[in-house]
This record gives structure tokens, C-alpha cells and sequence, in this order.
């Protein structure tokens, strides 16, 4: 009976491990923290922020025009969503060889140029990329963090439905999750799709 | 006299601009889907790009020579189905055709209305460019690709769908 019970668990678990390394995270997920080199020359963890009742976890870049059109919102975001408990955390995944314009000392120059109030971070390997299963910029994950200091991911994908203007913007998809995960509910609409820049990814 | 002359030079530019933009056939996401959905005997060659796209740019050459190849009266038509914003279509989208000296159909798309509905068109489209879609007589005959690609892997992908019945 308990072999059993234990072969179910081990192949449940080997079933989610395997789609998290192909495709990444899905809604209702457990996110790993990460360690990534920050602007300020320091290493980030989301568990700096042990005040924080989730994370925006958006990765984003310098060159990416999409990226630019929201860097503003994501600005903004920061500013109301921080003091309610849910902070930016901005990650650059781009290959610096595929893209000079988001190396280290370039994302120090555009966050000094834009005046961001978030980490800025470097994700050297692509590993925190490839975890969550960002394939574009920008790509917004929104975490929520349990009572048993579990991660959970409640949203994933665009900010709102039109880059190109956000005086045109009908629906905000991330302040709808962020309203709906800060009361303590759930999203409605978790997952949204959206044209972005590629990641660059590191030539093998 | 000299006012003049700058009026009538405004006007020409203004117009030959106006002539540019009807160059670019722009279509609504129902006349896109059309190209996958049809059941006719093309084999249909869809990239989706943008100008300020590098790995976009990079494989636009590709492109170019399969439309080359294969193009006039052949099956396999090639589509690059631009996602630039539409405020840059005089000042980037043609000067940037125009200097590439691009051969293929050019087909603009409104990027907002397109993400809307991007499963319809794949349902594993992350939504990242560049990403071709390759759309021949039936269901078997769609292929999607999220990624840059060589001329080899095109006509490699091209020629399967033409064994395809």
C-alpha cells in the first residue's frame, strides 16, 4: 500500500518536473527563488523581501521595443503595487553576445536613465529564464507568496492587451491579478499571450 | 514664390507618402487566419517579423530566396506578415523595405488585435518573433515554428508539405 502510494507520488512528481523543465511554469505552480546579480552590484533574492505578500516578476530588457513601450507601466506598477506588498522584480535574460545593448553596464545605465525603483537583474545563465519558462520580453509572472512561504504562480503573461498605447488599454490583465490575488481570491484570467522579442538565447 | 515651391514640394512628399502606405496591404486578423485555414493547393509561407527584430532581419534573406526559388506561378507563396507599430510605417516599415529591396509579399497586421487571438493561430505560440507558420492544404500540412531559420530548414520544411497530398 505504501509502495504504491510512494511509486504514485514519484512518478506524480517526475510528471511535473519534467513539464517544468520543458515548458516552464504553469498557473498554480511552486516558483523557485533565484540568485541574481543586481544593478547595485549585489546578489537578489526574492527572499530579501521577506515583507513582500507576492512578487511581479517581469522579464524584461533594454533594446526590446515592446520592452521600452512598457517600461514606463512597469515603472508605475512598482510604485502602487510596492507598498501593497507586491514589489517589481525585473530580470534581463538576454545573451549580451546577441544583444551589446543589454549587457550589466548597459542595464545600469538605462535603470539610472529611467529612474527605476526595482531590482534590476542579471540573469547571467538563463536559468531563471528557462525555470519559468520565459520565452519573450517583456513576460510578467505574478507570484503570491502562502502562508507556508511557498511561492505560487497566479498569473502569467502580458501587462494589458495594447502595448502600442496605453491610453487605448481596454483590459489590464496583471491589475486585474493583482487585485484579485491581493483580496485573497483568484484570478479570473491567469494566462495571456502577446507579441515580444525572442529571448536571446545563448548560441550552444 | 519660394513658399510656394516649399508648398508644392510639402504636398508631393505628402502624397508620394500617402502612395507608400497603400504599398503595404495592411490585413485584419479573419483575412491572416484565412491563410491557414484555406484548403487550396498553395503552400503558404507566413513569417511573422518586425524591423526592429535582429533575428527577424537576419532570416529575412531566407525568405527572400525560398520566394525566389520556389515563387511566380509555383505552389509556394511567401508571405512576411509585418508586426511593426503603425505609427512607424512611413518613417521605418518602407523606408526599411525600400533598402532591402524586399521581393516578397509585404502584409502589414495590427499587433494588438493579433494578440488577441495568437492561439489561432498556434496553440504553442509564445508570442515571440521571429515565428513562421507554414500553411499547405490540410490539417497534417501546418507546421508552426517559434525561432530563426536558415534556408535549408525552410526548403526542408517546404519541400515535406509539397510531398504532403
Amino acid at each position: 500500500m505504501k509502495k504504491t502510494f510512494f511509486s504514485i507520488l514519484l512518478s506524480t512528481l517526475t510528471f511535473f518536473v519534467a513539464r517544468a523543465q520543458q515548458d516552464g511554469y504553469a498557473v498554480g505552480d511552486t516558483a523557485k527563488d533565484f540568485s541574481l546579480l543586481n544593478i547595485n552590484g549585489k546578489v537578489f533574492s526574492l527572499n530579501q523581501l521577506a515583507q513582500a505578500k507576492g512578487y511581479i516578476v517581469v522579464f524584461t530588457c533594454n533594446h526590446c521595443p515592446f520592452s521600452q513601450a512598457y517600461e514606463q507601466r512597469i515603472i508605475d506598477l512598482d510604485k502602487k503595487y510596492a507598498p501593497l506588498g507586491y514589489p517589481v522584480v525585473a530580470i534581463n535574460p538576454n545573451d549580451p553576445v546577441a544583444e551589446p545593448e543589454d549587457s550589466y553596464p548597459n542595464m545600469i545605465k538605462r535603470a539610472k536613465e529611467k529612474g527605476y525603483t526595482f531590482p534590476y537583474l542579471l540573469d547571467s545563465t538563463q536559468q531563471t529564464a528557462k525555470i519559468y519558462g520565459a520565452k519573450r520580453t517583456p513576460h510578467v509572472y505574478l507570484l503570491s507568496k502562502t502562508s507556508a512561504n511557498i511561492l505560487r504562480v497566479e498569473y502569467i503573461g502580458a501587462i494589458d492587451d495594447n502595448f502600442d498605447d496605453p491610453a487605448a488599454v481596454k483590459e489590464k490583465y496583471l491589475e486585474k491579478a493583482l487585485e484579485a490575488v491581493s483580496k485573497g481570491s483568484k484570478p479570473v484570467v491567469t494566462l495571456t499571450k502577446a507579441i515580444g522579442c525572442g529571448i536571446k538565447w545563448k548560441k550552444p | 514664390m519660394r513658399r510656394v515651391f516649399i508648398a508644392l514640394l510639402f504636398v508631393l512628399g505628402f502624397g508620394a507618402v500617402q502612395a507608400q502606405s497603400a504599398a503595404i496591404p495592411e490585413i485584419t486578423f479573419d483575412q491572416l487566419l484565412q491563410y491557414k485555414t484555406h484548403t487550396t493547393d498553395t503552400i503558404y509561407v507566413i513569417n511573422f517579423w518586425a524591423t526592429w527584430c535582429k533575428p527577424c532581419v537576419e532570416e529575412l534573406p531566407a525568405f527572400e530566396k525560398l520566394n525566389q526559388m520556389y515563387g511566380g506561378r509555383s505552389r509556394v507563396k511567401v508571405l512576411l506578415v509585418n508586426l511593426d507599430s503603425k505609427k512607424n510605417m512611413d518613417t521605418r516599415l518602407l523606408p526599411f523595405i525600400r533598402s532591402k529591396e524586399l521581393k516578397s509579399k509585404v502584409l502589414f497586421t495590427d499587433v494588438v488585435e493579433l494578440n488577441q487571438r495568437l492561439e489561432e493561430i498556434d496553440p504553442t505560440w509564445s508570442g515571440a518573433i521571429p515565428a513562421t507558420l507554414f500553411s499547405g492544404k490540410t490539417a497534417a500540412a501546418k507546421i508552426f515554428y517559434e525561432g530563426q531559420m536558415t534556408f535549408e530548414q525552410l526548403d526542408v520544411k517546404v519541400r515535406q508539405l509539397i510531398k504532403i497530398k
